[in-house]
């Protein structure tokens, strides 16, 4: 998968100065797009809270949003080889995948996580959540 | 500065010019701590007042009406960042910068923008705003004193954001010529703690500072990802101040133990 592929595939556009045709990298363990870092469930003490899962579209999911609607970071997965649950507050939710799924934002680019049980949290400051 | 003495009666001082706020610290005697309220007939007081009654009596030639605009509010902040951090220059904090100085030089450009207007002031008014324009090109900071005024230079470098705000994420924003210097986060000023390799953003750091105003640290991180100039962006973030170390910040922020964090193996 290259960054190319994803934009094709969602309504999200990166910027043009990034990287499109070099493969994305996938990776497995702790990893932070901007203001999100995605855990994998060995670093935690317990199962995080979740509401139910669903199934990934293929245009993709957006987890969070920046402060203006722009800016999301979303979820790209090939069909029925990924559940989204949301969860709540600094934890924003759980990426079940059984294959490689992405994560794209316009100003970051695209990461690969590889397959297995991930929690992605939000970033803080003292005065509460951070919006890149 | 000799004529202004005058103004007050006195003859010329003696001057000594000093690379620095943090040299005319030294110099001047702590004895000699700016206490206007008990005596109000001090070189300082009285030049500091003289200033005052001009700015009021040729403001009250100009059209303003008294209304605080968005550009006086603005000017206000920028002048307190750069007290603030000239301030914390200096080793003995209550020898302070005055009354006037380099700070109230906007007073004089939004006056020398009504003169340029069409304005008219009184002749002997502009005869001494003239002086204080001279005043404010030539000199950095200055101590009145009897029969003595230090006198400093200006800064040799000063960075400020969009805003005009003091702030560099990457050194100090004011610096004099002693190597005496202050630091500030878009006009907040800080002190530098700690800085460490971001576990994941190889050739970067992460830096801790002191927010010398709010019971706060600020963490600076650069972004993973490069800007369209080829530039990253720095960020900073308020991170409680109990955290001592920018790993430790940096994992706090992601409610990460740091020798989690420094396990990251990627960032974009």
């Amino acid at each position: 998968m290259n960054l190319a592929e994803l934009v094709d595939r969602t309504s999200v556009d990166a910027l043009d100065h990034l990287e499109r045709e070099s493969t994305v990298p996938v990776v497995e363990g702790l990893q932070a797009q901007g203001d999100l870092i995605v855990i994998p469930f060995s670093m935690l003490a317990g199962p995080p809270d979740q509401n139910a899962g669903r199934w990934v579209p293929e245009e993709g999911v957006h987890l969070i949003a920046g402060e203006d609607g722009r800016n999301p970071h979303v979820l790209v997965a090939d069909p029925g080889t990924c559940t989204w649950s949301p969860a709540e507050e600094q934890d924003v939710g759980v990426i079940e995948n059984t294959a490689p799924v992405y994560l794209l934002h316009p100003e970051h680019g695209g990461t690969g996580i590889a397959p297995g049980q991930w929690l992605v949290r939000r970033q803080r400051e003292q005065t509460g959540l951070v919006a890149d | 500065m000799a004529q202004l003495y005058a103004a007050t009666g006195r003859p010329p001082p003696e001057f000594t010019w000093v690379r620095s706020p943090a040299e005319a610290a030294k110099l001047l005697p702590a004895n000699e701590v700016t206490c206007f309220e008990d005596d109000r007939q001090t070189v300082g007081s009285q030049i500091a007042t003289q200033f005052m009654d001009l700015i009021g009596r040729m403001r009250g030639r100009t059209d303003w009406q008294g209304a605080p605009s968005r550009i006086r509010r603005e000017l206000r902040r920028i002048r307190s960042s750069l007290v603030q951090a000239v301030r914390s220059t200096m080793p003995d904090a209550s020898t302070g910068i005055g009354w006037t100085g380099q700070h109230d030089a906007y007073w004089l450009a939004e006056l020398d923008a009504h003169r340029l207007l069409g304005t008219r002031f009184d002749p002997v008014d502009l005869a001494l705003f003239e002086l204080w324009e001279t005043l404010v090109r030539s000199t950095g900071w200055w101590w009145p004193r009897e029969e003595a005024c230090v006198m400093a230079e200006r800064p040799v470098t000063m960075h400020v954001d969009a805003d005009s705000l003091l702030h560099n994420d990457d050194g100090p924003a004011v610096e004099f010529a002693d190597g005496s210097c202050a630091h500030a986060w878009h006009g907040t000023p800080t002190t530098p703690i700690a800085s460490a390799r971001d576990p994941a953003n190889p050739g970067f750091h992460l830096t801790l500072h002191d927010l010398l105003l709010e019971p706060a640290r600020l963490l600076v991180v650069v972004n993973g990802s490069v800007e369209r100039d080829g530039t990253r962006r720095r960020y900073g973030l308020r991170v409680p101040d109990s955290l001592q170390d920018p790993v430790q910040a940096a994992a706090w922020t992601y409610g990460l133990e740091p020798r989690q964090y420094s396990q990251l193996l990627r960032r974009t």
